[in-house]
C-alpha cells in the first residue's frame, strides 16, 4: 500500500495552538511506556498517532480506530517532557472526525444522551473480562450517573434476574 | 468475620447526611458530589434509595481495570481503588452493575466506598438507621426476619378475608 503524505493534514485537523504544540514532540516514547492500553494491545501506541499526524499520513489516521480507543486518562500528558497536551490533541482529532461525519464509534447514554464512551473501548474491555460473564447490552448503554436510576426499574429486562 | 453495609430503603428519609459525612471524612469538604455514597430519589415509587458499592465477592471492576488498581483489602474485606495507580479511564464505572463507583468531577478518577477502614462514617450519621454495618450472617438473619414478618401479615390478611 502506497501512502501519500498530506502536509496540510496536521493544520486541517488540529487547532493552530495544538498544531504548533505537536511539533515539539522529541519522540522519546515515554507516552507509550505509561499508556495503560499498550500492555494489553500490541499495536497501540500514542506516539504512532503523534508521528502519523506530524507526517501527515491522513489515510492511516482516519482508517484506524486508535483515536477512538484512547481512554482520555491523561497519563501521557502528565509524563511528556516536551509538554505536549495529548488529550487536547486527541480531543481535536475526535472533534474534527465528528465534523466530517464519523459518528459510528461514539456511544451516547440512552437515558440522558451524554457521550460517555466509544465502541472500541467497550470491545477492549470485553477482552479483559472472564468469558462466562455477560452483561445486558441495554444496561451498558447507560452513563454511570444514570445507572442508579435505571437499576430498580421494574419494566427493565434485568429486573429480578441480575444484570450480569 | 466479613461485615457489610445493610441498607433498608424503606427507612431512608432522604436527608442525605450520609453524603455530607462521607465527603467530609474522605475528601475533607462537605460536597455531596465527592461522596462515595449517593441517595437516589425514585419519583415514581416515592422512595429514597442509598446507592453504595456492595463489595462483591467477585468484583467485575477488578477484572475490567486495565492497570489493576483495584484490589481487595484483606483486613476489612472491602474492594479498594489505589488512586496512585488508577489512571481514570472510568471503565469500572461503566461496567459496575450496581453503579457503585462515582466519578470525581475534579480529577476524573472514580470514588468508591472503602468501608472507612472498618468503621463507616455514614452509619454513624444515619439518623433513622437505614444504613447498618453488620456481620454478613447477621444481615442475612435480619433479612429473613423481615421476610417472615411480611409473610405472616400476608397470611393473616388472607385468613381474615376467608
Amino acid at each position: 500500500m502506497s501512502v501519500t503524505p498530506d502536509p496540510k493534514f496536521g493544520l486541517e485537523m488540529l487547532t493552530p495552538q495544538n498544531a504548533a504544540n505537536i511539533r515539539g514532540c522529541i519522540q522519546c516514547g515515554k507516552c507509550s511506556s505509561v499508556c495503560p492500553l499498550v500492555r494489553h494491545r500490541e499495536h497501540y501506541s500514542p506516539i504512532e498517532v503523534v508521528k502519523s499526524v506530524t507526517l501527515g499520513l491522513k489515510d492511516i489516521v482516519l482508517s484506524s480506530d486508535e483515536i477512538w480507543l484512547c481512554l482520555t486518562c491523561q497519563a501521557c500528558t502528565k509524563i511528556c517532557p516536551a509538554g505536549i497536551k495529548f488529550q487536547n490533541f486527541m480531543d481535536d482529532l475526535r472533534g474534527a472526525l465528528k465534523g466530517k461525519g464519523v459518528t459510528d464509534y461514539i456511544l451516547r447514554c440512552k437515558r440522558c444522551g451524554k457521550e460517555f464512551t466509544t465502541t472500541p473501548i467497550l470491545k477492549f474491555a470485553e477482552k479483559l473480562m472472564p468469558k462466562e460473564v455477560k452483561v445486558y447490552e441495554d444496561y451498558l448503554m447507560l452513563c454511570p450517573q444514570c445507572k442508579a436510576y435505571v437499576l430498580l426499574d421494574k419494566s427493565a429486562p434485568w429486573y429480578g434476574r441480575g444484570i450480569i | 468475620m466479613q461485615k457489610i453495609l445493610l441498607i433498608d430503603p424503606e427507612k431512608c428519609t432522604g436527608c442525605r447526611s450520609c453524603e455530607s459525612a462521607c465527603s467530609l471524612f474522605h475528601e475533607k469538604s462537605i460536597n455531596p458530589a465527592l461522596a462515595h455514597i449517593h441517595v437516589v430519589k425514585m419519583e415514581t415509587s416515592g422512595l429514597y434509595i442509598p446507592i453504595v458499592c456492595l463489595q462483591c465477592e467477585r468484583p467485575i471492576c477488578e477484572d475490567v481495570c486495565p492497570v489493576k488498581a483495584i484490589k481487595r483489602d484483606q483486613k476489612t474485606g472491602a474492594v479498594v481503588i489505589d488512586t496512585d495507580v488508577c489512571v481514570g479511564c472510568r471503565l469500572c464505572a461503566i461496567y459496575c452493575p450496581f453503579a457503585g463507583p462515582r466519578i470525581n468531577p475534579k480529577n476524573g478518577k472514580p470514588l468508591k466506598c472503602d468501608l472507612c477502614n472498618g468503621d463507616p462514617t455514614c452509619v454513624k450519621f444515619c439518623e433513622p438507621k437505614a444504613i447498618q454495618y453488620v456481620d454478613a450472617t447477621q444481615a442475612n438473619m435480619i433479612k429473613r426476619k423481615n421476610a417472615a414478618v411480611r409473610f405472616s401479615e400476608l397470611v393473616k390478611n388472607l385468613l381474615g378475608t376467608l
